[in-house]
This record gives C-alpha cells, sequence and structure tokens, in this order.
C-alpha cells in the first residue's frame, strides 16, 4: 500500500500549531525570572533609590540658583526626586516579581 | 606600592584641537576601537561560510545573536526587532569592552562615567524621540499613569517625569560603578601580593577569584544595560 506523500507543512502552519499548543500548555517565562531576585536587582533598586534622592535634591538646587527660590525648590525637588527613585525601584523590583502584581511580574508586552 | 586610580587615567595619544574641544585619540578611544573591530570581525569572520551547519565560530555568533534576539523579543515584544541592531551593536560593544578589560593592562572604557552616560544618554534620547515619532504628543499621556484619581494627578506627573528622567543616569551609574570598582579592587589586592613577600599567596588567590567574578560581572552588566534598554524600548513603543 502506497503511502500518501505528505509535504512537511509550511512555516505558517507549523508557527499556528506552535503558538496554539503553547498557549493551551502556558508556556514557560523564560529568562532570569525563573532564578528570582538577583544580587543585581538588589543593586539596581538601591542605585534607582540613591539616584533618585540625591538627582532631586542637585536639580532642585540648581533650580534654585535660577530662579533664585533658595530653599524652596530644593526641599520640593528633594521630595519629588526621593519618589521618582523609589518608584523606579519599585517598578523594577516588581518587574523582577519581588512584590506580587497579580501574575508572574509584569507582562512583558510579546505579541505570543 | 601601586596607586589604585592611576589605571583610570586619561592618556592623550594622538592630541587633536578643535578650537577649545580637546577631541585627542586617547587610550580610551584607542580601546573602543579595537572593541568595535573585535566585534565587527567576529561577526563577518564568523559569518564568511553561511554554513547550514555552523561551525564553531559561527556557532558563537549565533548564539550571541539568538541570545540578543530573544532578549528583545521578550522585554520589548515582537515589533521591537526592527532596533535589534542597535541593541546587539550595544549588547556587544559594552561586553567587548568590559570583558577586554579584565585582561592586565588593557583599558577599559566602560570605567568612566562620561562613556557610560553617554552610552545611556544615546538610549534614553533615542527612545524618547522613538517614542515622539510612533506616538507624536500623546506620548506625553506616558506620564499619567493609568487609573490615577484626578486631584492626585499635578503631583503624579512631575513625579513620573523625573522617574523617566533619572532612568539614563541609573544606567550609567551602574555599569561604571561596577567596572571601576571592580578594577580598583583587583588593583588593591594585586598591591598586596609583592608587600606580603610569602604571604602573597592569600591576596594572589583573592585576586584569582575577584579575575573570574570580573568576567562574570563583565557579562551581567552588559546583559542588564541591555535588558534595560529593552525595557525602556517597551515603554516608548507601548506606552505602558
Amino acid at each position: 500500500m502506497a503511502r500518501k506523500d505528505r509535504s512537511p507543512p509550511s512555516f505558517e502552519e507549523f508557527d499556528a500549531k506552535l503558538d496554539k499548543l503553547r498557549r493551551q500548555r502556558g508556556a514557560p517565562r523564560k529568562g532570569r525570572r525563573r532564578r528570582g531576585l538577583t544580587a543585581a536587582d538588589g543593586m539596581q533598586a538601591g542605585i534607582e533609590i540613591v539616584v533618585g534622592i540625591i538627582g532631586g535634591g542637585l536639580l532642585g538646587y540648581g533650580l534654585d540658583g535660577w530662579f533664585g527660590t533658595r530653599p524652596l525648590l530644593m526641599v520640593v525637588f528633594f521630595v519629588l526626586g526621593s519618589c521618582a527613585g523609589l518608584l523606579n525601584a519599585y517598578r523594577h523590583l516588581r518587574r523582577a516579581g519581588l512584590l506580587a502584581s497579580g501574575e508572574d511580574g509584569e507582562t512583558n508586552g510579546d505579541a505570543a | 606600592m601601586a596607586d589604585p586610580l592611576k589605571q583610570f587615567q586619561i592618556e592623550p595619544y594622538v592630541p587633536i584641537l578643535v578650537g577649545n574641544a580637546d577631541l585627542s585619540f586617547t587610550n580610551s578611544s584607542l580601546w573602543m576601537v579595537v572593541s568595535a573591530g573585535a566585534v565587527y570581525g567576529l561577526v563577518m569572520l564568523g559569518t564568511r561560510h553561511h554554513a547550514m551547519v555552523p561551525g564553531r565560530l559561527q556557532s558563537v555568533v549565533e548564539l550571541a545573536y539568538e541570545f540578543v534576539a530573544d532578549l528583545v523579543r521578550e522585554n520589548a515584544g515582537k515589533e521591537a526587532m526592527r532596533y535589534f541592531p542597535a541593541v546587539f551593536t550595544l549588547f556587544t560593544f559594552i561586553l567587548m569592552g568590559n570583558s577586554l578589560g579584565v585582561i592586565p593592562g588593557i583599558f577599559t572604557f566602560t570605567s568612566h562615567i562620561i562613556v557610560t552616560f553617554t552610552l545611556a544618554m544615546g538610549v534614553f534620547l533615542g527612545v524618547t524621540a522613538l517614542g515622539f515619532w510612533l506616538h507624536g504628543w500623546r506620548f506625553l499621556s506616558f506620564f499619567v499613569p493609568p487609573g490615577a484619581p484626578k486631584l492626585m494627578i499635578p503631583v503624579l506627573v512631575p513625579i513620573e517625569i523625573l522617574s523617566y528622567c533619572f532612568r539614563p543616569i541609573s544606567l550609567s551609574i551602574r555599569l561604571f560603578v561596577n567596572m571601576m570598582a571592580g578594577h580598583t579592587m583587583l588593583k588593591v589586592f594585586a598591591g598586596f601580593i609583592i608587600a606580603l613577600g610569602i604571604f602573597g599567596v592569600a591576596p594572589l588567590a583573592v585576586n584569582v577569584a575577584l579575575t573570574i567574578f570580573e568576567i562574570g560581572v563583565a557579562f551581567l552588566q552588559a546583559y542588564i544595560f541591555t535588558v534595560l534598554t529593552c525595557i525602556y524600548l517597551h515603554d516608548a513603543i507601548h506606552m505602558h
């Protein structure tokens, strides 16, 4: 009995099948998130906080010199800068999977 | 005893003065050229034969390509593959620069804040320009976090803008600090080796361990720089 000659599936068909199977099985997310928090994440968060605090203070100090409103702007930007630094650190840690956000870190926008 | 900070000194090899600007070709410039040339040579030599079953060198190039491509696709999305050449260049340039610096006697150009800051500003300005180009003025709505109560917006928007502007600073400082601290430690322990005589084997062992650690740090810092670049790219393209 002659076997039916099946040509290999085209790339599109293969991609479609792969996508469907992936969605069904829940594709394991690659990347360093699987390995948990590393020292680099901690350092990143620390640097963000310090940069925020110092950067905010320096920015306020510089703007104060420009507008002559010493020390008002320096205080305002110190506060804003520290908030910004903490916000950055929070976002990095959330992305690294430390803080729960309902799912496994923030969605990374991959279309698959 | 060796001065641990002398290794970071800039030596102008070919003095070039344009008006008041000092554009000399320095040791930093030399090793940047060597880095870029090494990456270029590696990629060109590796892909010379276009073999379907890759040989050793082609495997290395393919490994690097796949690694960065996965990074971009996972962190910035499939549409961001248009910017893959820029990200690949950034990654390999920083990686080659960091790695070459581990070799004793070679200048580590990434251990200067001005170099890392320029790289980070390049990324920051490029990604911001991309955001405006793709979304027009609507890109500014990126600074209004979704679901924020209306009254809080005048407080939240400056914070968001500041946090956005602090990104290149933290990006550059991390790479700079890692490289400078690592090399300073290597130099300090190396200085102890001769000074301690027979007990110099202890700092020697520490230096061996530190060198291995520095090779890891070279790769890790290049990786982190590139991952964050991809994340900022994702923010510019998708605005959330």
